[in-house]
């Protein structure tokens, strides 16, 4: 156990060079990219003197090594800037959006792992035959899908028949459970609010399964090749002779060491799954963080781009350690 | 320099690596159960019928993509077979060219990223020591972040355009091409004949570029078509956020993003056509990569 302790410790360590080489990239690209924040909001036209005056105001006109001392001294303080259009702390603003964000994630990642496992499992367990290679081509094809597309589709169907679904928003007006973690399933349970419950969960049904089927596509791909490999291994053979049933030494040998590496890739999958919801949240009028990214952009809201951008980085950072961590618990033999 | 054998020339190289793919490919779809054969065929197949719309779009296209040709949201008829939008341009003809600026974007993106990425990995995993350390650092850093997001950051930086936007996506794809060239490197180096060039006294710009390159090269080929189909989906992606190539250009992304305010007057078409076109390319560059993963990779093939 001391070994896993440091382990964890210098991992930590090691997250910090990290988060500070992602800030940085996400400083250069949004500082030192042409641009200019004053004109691209107030248009060409804007005075020359007032223009250099909103630079001065907002610290664009310092040499840019200062400018990145004023951007890290900043995030240490947890300030992530005030945005030019609300005029509201940007930190404040994320907390507001991003629980629906969070709950958007869960949700679909429960729909992806619903469909993905047991479809890989599947494919492997009746590998080079038709209904693998129907997997196969499955897999590949949701992930060929663009997401925004096959919300609209799933929108579509919805309109064409009539099925009584919502297609945007998180909740219907005035059915809001009271605000305790901004999770609105998690409150509505927490209040004991069914009505709620209800309408936030039809709310969450055709996002979650958007977003869940295009992950989907990734899970089944690597249960599959994992499953392959480890139904080659001596022990499955070995319970096999042993007469054990198929459908045992399915889960209970295969499976199970199968779904190990699974973990190794959950960062690939929170990558995908953060992009994913950004499209998914502006198909659906979704008001996630995606939602207000996107908001930023028309606007030209930098401060609020920026700190959006910043935050996600901050997330990867923190998941990948999460994963790593993990990783560890899991399987003794990893050793820093 | 010395004279260096044939089959150290690039250019050889690659056809030699064309010949034996082909001649596996032959030999594969022949096996019962080989799909990667078929897996090619179809990619490919997929990928010609795009490339020859996109080549020949002002003579297969039956009207201006961009100018007023009927009236608006008219479903598919004869005279347009794929309809007209809110703005009566015909939807057929904007698919034809959508298809041009789709494979440009990410053609565009995946020659950039190459250009960023392969050198960058050949001297990194070449070199090795502190470069080495840094480099990696940077770029896994970049691989980690959510690829559209980092896309939206940059193109939004930069502004509308078609190399605007080839250019974000090559700094989200830059890093793969590094991670596989480099680490290819790191095993070619040790590789005798390296040691050989070595012994006989060629410089590192000769064991780099005439040694190491054409040796790495090949798993690019898988690489760059996985990429390409990735980039597509995220050009798209900007696309339909708004951060873009510019409206007066076709585009499917835009198109799909511009129908959805109509879907619930049931005007299918507009956002159903170019949602296909990106669905079918991208799946056309994913089962050529596949298979050529398949098919060059051979210890894999098992799977």
């Amino acid at each position: 156990m001391a070994a896993l302790k440091v382990y964890i410790l210098m991992r930590v360590i090691l997250m910090i060079p990290m988060i500070l080489i992602l800030l940085t990239v996400v400083f250069f690209i949004l500082r030192i990219l042409p641009g200019d924040p004053v004109r691209a909001m107030y248009g060409t036209k804007i005075p020359p003197e007032v223009a250099e005056e909103l630079l001065t105001e907002w610290g664009l006109n310092k040499p840019w090594h200062l400018q990145y001392l004023d951007y890290l001294l900043g995030l240490l303080h947890g300030d992530f800037g005030i945005s030019y259009r609300t005029k509201r702390p940007v930190l404040v603003e994320i907390f507001t959006y991003f629980p629906a964000t969070l709950e958007l994630s869960i949700f679909s990642m429960i729909v992806a792992i619903a469909v993905g496992i047991p479809l890989g499992v599947y494919a492997a367990h009746k590998r080079g035959k038709p209904s693998d290679c129907l997997c196969r081509i499955l897999a590949i094809s949701i992930y060929a899908m663009p997401i925004f597309w096959l919300g609209l589709m799933l929108q579509l169907m919805v309109i064409i028949f009539d099925i009584p679904v919502p297609t945007g928003s998180r909740i219907s007006p005035l059915k809001e459970p009271t605000h305790i973690t901004g999770l609105y399933v998690l409150d509505s349970l927490l209040t004991g609010n069914i009505d709620s419950l209800l309408d936030a969960l039809l709310h969450l049904f055709l996002p979650s399964i958007t977003l869940g089927l295009v992950l989907s596509g990734v899970i089944i791909r690597m249960t599959r090749s994992n499953m392959l490999d480890t139904l080659r291994a001596d022990y499955v053979t070995a319970a096999r002779a042993r007469g054990i049933t198929e459908w045992r030494v399915l889960i209970k040998y295969a499976f199970r060491n199968a779904i190990l590496p699974v973990v190794t890739m959950t960062g690939l999958l929170f990558a995908l799954l953060l992009a994913g919801a950004v499209l998914t949240e502006n198909t659906f009028n979704w008001p996630g963080l995606g939602t207000y990214l996107v908001t930023c952009i028309a606007n030209r809201d930098y401060p609020a781009i920026q700190g959006v951008i910043t935050f996600y980085a901050l997330i990867v950072g923190f998941v990948s350690l999460i994963v790593d961590i993990v990783n560890a618990l899991l399987d003794p033999r990893i050793k820093y | 320099m010395n004279a260096k054998p044939d089959d150290r020339k690039p250019l050889n190289y690659f056809k030699g690596a064309i010949l034996q793919s082909f001649s596996k490919l032959g030999f594969l779809s022949s096996l019962k159960g080989g799909v990667e054969g078929y897996m090619m065929i179809t990619g490919i197949s997929i990928l010609i019928f795009f490339l020859a719309i996109a080549v020949l779009a002002p003579y297969i296209s039956p009207y201006d993509p961009n100018a007023m040709v009927g009236d608006p949201f008219l479903p598919p008829n004869p005279k347009h077979i794929m309809g007209t939008n809110q703005l009566g341009q015909d939807v057929f003809s904007r698919f034809v060219w959508g298809s041009r600026t789709s494979l440009l974007v990410a053609g565009l993106s995946t020659v950039i990223a190459f250009i960023i990425g392969v050198p960058l990995g050949l001297i990194s995993g070449f070199i090795g020591g502190k470069l080495d350390r840094t480099l990696s650092m940077i770029m896994d850093a970049i691989y980690a972040f959510p690829g559209l997001i980092l896309a939206i950051a940059v193109a939004t930086m930069l502004g509308p355009g078609v190399l605007n936007v080839a250019i974000s996506l090559a700094v989200v794809y830059a890093p793969t091409y590094f991670r596989v060239i480099r680490n290819q490197t790191l095993s070619v180096r040790e590789q005798l004949y390296v040691e050989a060039a070595k012994a006989l006294g060629a410089g590192r710009m000769t064991i780099m570029g005439y040694y190491i390159f054409p040796n790495v090269i090949p798993s690019v080929v898988v690489i760059s078509s996985l990429c390409i189909a990735d980039a597509i989906l995220t050009a798209a992606g900007l696309s339909f956020i708004g951060v873009g190539i510019s409206p007066e250009i076709p585009d499917w992304g835009y198109d799909v993003s511009n129908g959805q305010r109509f879907l619930t007057y049931r005007a299918w078409w507009i956002i159903t056509f170019p949602g296909l076109g990106i669905l079918l390319t991208v799946i056309g560059f994913s089962l050529l990569g596949e298979s050529l993963d398949e098919i060059l990779n051979p210890k894999l093939r098992e799977r």
